[in-house]
């Protein structure tokens, strides 16, 4: 299915967030701003390739081992944009025992850590 | 009378990489992404013209462009498919009713379980695909395409 030239590909036997934080506001820093703040990104060099799917072998550490050290590009932007205090307020609790640390999800409106099992 | 009810579960980025920037101003992303269990709740219900109501905690910073209205708009224009978006006949509109439920409150969460839901009544995605909604973002095809392994 294509929108705007979407690919989707899903992973197909992960259990499903097992434990989770997560915390939403409406958005103050809108999609279109934080993408603005991006607007000294190059152009796309060339036609773009699929990306590979990673074998997560149907294990939920081994997707949060690929997406642990990733991070989310729009990030710094959306904290420019002030969607700071949303990761403080989520980074509190779950700093001790998360596997990611509190992350904004997307453009920043959602912030969100995965936490250990147990924890 | 409420047609459909469903939950819009939350999408959350694990990753996201923007790749670089597209002729057309877009930005090409890759990204990682899984589903909370919590969401907002979504109603469509029959009615002449197309609505949109928000309720919920954070109904009052929802105001203006949202996904639901857009979808809907979009599904106008295909004129005899209309019937698509629910058990509604051909000849009406139909009116949308998002509540938030008081969990999120998200504006765009809330166009997911409408195509969940459209899904479960085996439309394909030929009839009211992301490719016939042209201009939703990619939120319209993640949530589509959600695995029920990712919820």
């Amino acid at each position: 299915m294509t929108g705007r030239g979407e690919k989707v590909t899903p992973v197909r036997g992960i259990a499903g967030l097992r434990r989770g934080a997560c915390q939403s506001r409406p958005a103050s820093s809108q999609r279109l701003d934080v993408y603005g703040a991006l607007s000294s990104r190059p152009p796309l060099s060339g036609e773009q390739t699929d990306a590979e799917i990673p074998d997560f072998a149907g294990s939920f550490e081994r997707l949060l081992d690929h997406a642990a050290p990733r991070g989310n590009d729009l990030e710094a932007a959306a904290l420019q944009l002030g969607a700071g205090d949303r990761r403080g307020a989520c980074g509190a609790p779950a700093r001790s025992r998360a596997r990611i640390s509190c992350r904004l999800s997307g453009s920043g409106p959602t912030c969100f850590a995965l936490l250990r099992d147990g924890g | 009378m409420t047609a459909l009810r469903d939950t819009a579960k939350a999408k959350l980025n694990l990753t996201l990489e923007v790749l670089g920037r597209r002729d057309d101003g877009y930005h090409e992303i890759r990204s990682l992404v899984a589903f909370a269990a919590l969401g907002d709740g979504l109603e469509l219900e029959p009615g002449q013209d197309l609505a949109l109501a928000v309720d919920g905690p954070f109904a009052g910073a929802l105001s203006g462009d949202n996904l639901v209205t857009a979808a809907a708009e979009a599904a106008k224009v295909r004129g005899t498919e209309r019937s698509t978006l629910g058990a509604f006949p051909p000849d009406q509109d139909f009116a949308c009713c998002c509540r938030s439920w008081g969990r999120l409150g998200r504006r765009s969460r809330c166009l997911a379980p409408a195509r969940q839901s459209q899904s479960r009544q085996r439309l394909t995605d030929d009839s009211l695909g992301a490719r016939s909604l042209p201009g939703l973002g990619s939120d319209v095809t993640a949530c589509s395409a959600e695995p029920a392994g990712a919820r």
